[in-house]
């Protein structure tokens, strides 16, 4: 009896705190998300699990230099080789064609990252210092990969409540989106069809990854390890040589990349950490800094326009898709303009700011390193 | 406050500045690789 009454006191169970409920009920709520209503799915489980796993009490899955999902996230994560490779999958499904076609809508990219900055701006009014409010406005750019790359090296402490915001704000792009798109828009802006796009020559493709990454990496040091692995992904994809690397880095790859991205995220939820009151304020701001980005998007294609002529007028939708959530944001674009006008087909151009988007939060994820990192 | 307000700027004007350098580089690739093949087509033409 006395043996029996050892072994239960040497379990877990007496352990379990509030808390841990708590956290088992937010991990089970990302879970249920995931596989019921499939937001966002190939992040939101794991990071659900791994929510769960570690808030199970006398575990030390997230014991420094012991546990298994200390050590998943400290050489995937804060060694920063999760994120990049996630980039270089990125990279090899990306298909540049649409913004080379019409060069001028990366515009929207960039603009779509003011979201970002004011959400900086606001965050730090908020009490949140430097490094805390640019991981919190970096949630703007609706980029996981980068969220958590920025996250990890300016407020490790808030990587979790980062993350998840962002991926469910990714996720909740549908129901988001649509009432800013229509409430700053008219039916007739929404209505404009895109002039055709000219034909991109394969060696535009293929020159794109090379020229952009000297670029970017020249006028921004700090966004190499990104934007270096994703234009090496969109190499291999338009180089057309090396079909088993593109391959791999698009699926396999980036399968096995995305379980030791999302895991370790989750598991740096502890209940100590994600239970106080500023987490609430960041799924705010997250939100806020989310709108704000489809708003600045779109009231850049409306003042690009002022200065168009109007055979060459762009759709302002197009701007809501200069968020980077690919390509989500894109078929919202088109969704809400073929609600005005059926035969409007934007999909295609909705892509060109969706990837610019990407380089656009890359940058300025960036430049936040650059300025604020010791 | 001085600091907050220079990063903001400094960061959406270098995003912007960022983005306008790949808008020319992607302007002047089209632009040469149109003109390289267009010099090829008409030498081929001959």
């Amino acid at each position: 009896m006395d043996s029996m009454l050892s072994v239960f006191k040497t379990s877990g169970i007496f352990s379990v705190t509030p808390g841990m409920l708590i956290m088992w009920a937010i991990g089970l709520t990302l879970i249920g998300l995931a596989i019921k209503k499939e937001y966002e799915p190939l992040l939101l489980l794991p990071i659900g699990f791994g929510i769960l796993l570690a808030n199970l009490p006398m575990t030390d899955l997230m014991k420094p230099e012991e546990g298994l999902l200390w050590r998943f996230y400290h050489f995937g994560i804060q060694w920063e080789i999760v994120p990049p490779l996630i980039f270089l999958g990125l990279g090899a499904l990306t298909d540049f064609g649409p913004l080379l076609a019409r060069p001028s809508l990366i515009f929207l990219g960039a603009g779509a990252q003011a979201g970002v900055y004011f959400t900086f701006f606001t965050a730090w009014l908020m009490g949140f210092d430097l490094k805390e409010a640019a991981s919190i406005g970096i949630i703007g750019g609706a980029d996981g990969p980068t969220t958590i790359f920025l996250c990890s090296k300016l407020a490790p402490h808030l990587l979790g409540s980062c993350a998840v915001a962002a991926y469910s704000y990714m996720a909740l792009v549908p129901i988001i989106q649509p009432p800013i798109m229509k409430m700053l828009t008219t039916k007739e802006e929404r209505m404009i069809r895109m002039k055709k796009s000219r034909k991109v020559s394969p060696q535009e493709k293929l020159l794109f990854p090379i020229v952009s990454v000297i670029i970017i990496i020249l006028i921004v040091p700090a966004s190499a390890p990104l934007m270096a692995m994703f234009m090496l992904g969109n190499l291999f994809r338009e180089a057309k040589v090396v079909e088993r690397l593109t391959h791999t880095a698009q699926n396999e790859l980036m399968n096995i990349v995305t379980i030791f991205l999302g895991l370790p995220v989750g598991a740096t939820m502890n209940a100590e950490n994600f239970l106080q009151p500023g987490v609430i304020f960041i799924f705010c701001l997250g939100l806020f800094a989310f709108m704000l980005s489809t708003a600045t998007g779109l009231l850049l294609a409306k003042l690009m326009n002022l200065f168009l002529k109007k055979e060459n007028r762009i759709n302002p939708l197009l701007g809501a898709a200069g968020v980077s959530a690919v390509p989500m944001a894109a078929r919202v674009v088109h969704k809400v303009g073929s609600e005005a006008d059926k035969k409007n087909y934007l999909l295609m151009y909705a892509m060109g700011p969706n990837v610019a988007g990407v380089i656009g939060t890359v940058i300025a994820a960036g430049i936040f390193l650059t300025l604020i990192a010791d | 406050m001085s600091e907050v307000l220079f990063i903001f700027t400094a960061g959406l004007g270098g995003v912007f500045v960022s983005m306008a350098l790949l808008y020319a580089s992607m302007r002047f690739t089209a632009l040469i690789l149109e003109k390289t093949n267009s010099a090829k087509a008409k030498g081929e033409s001959r």
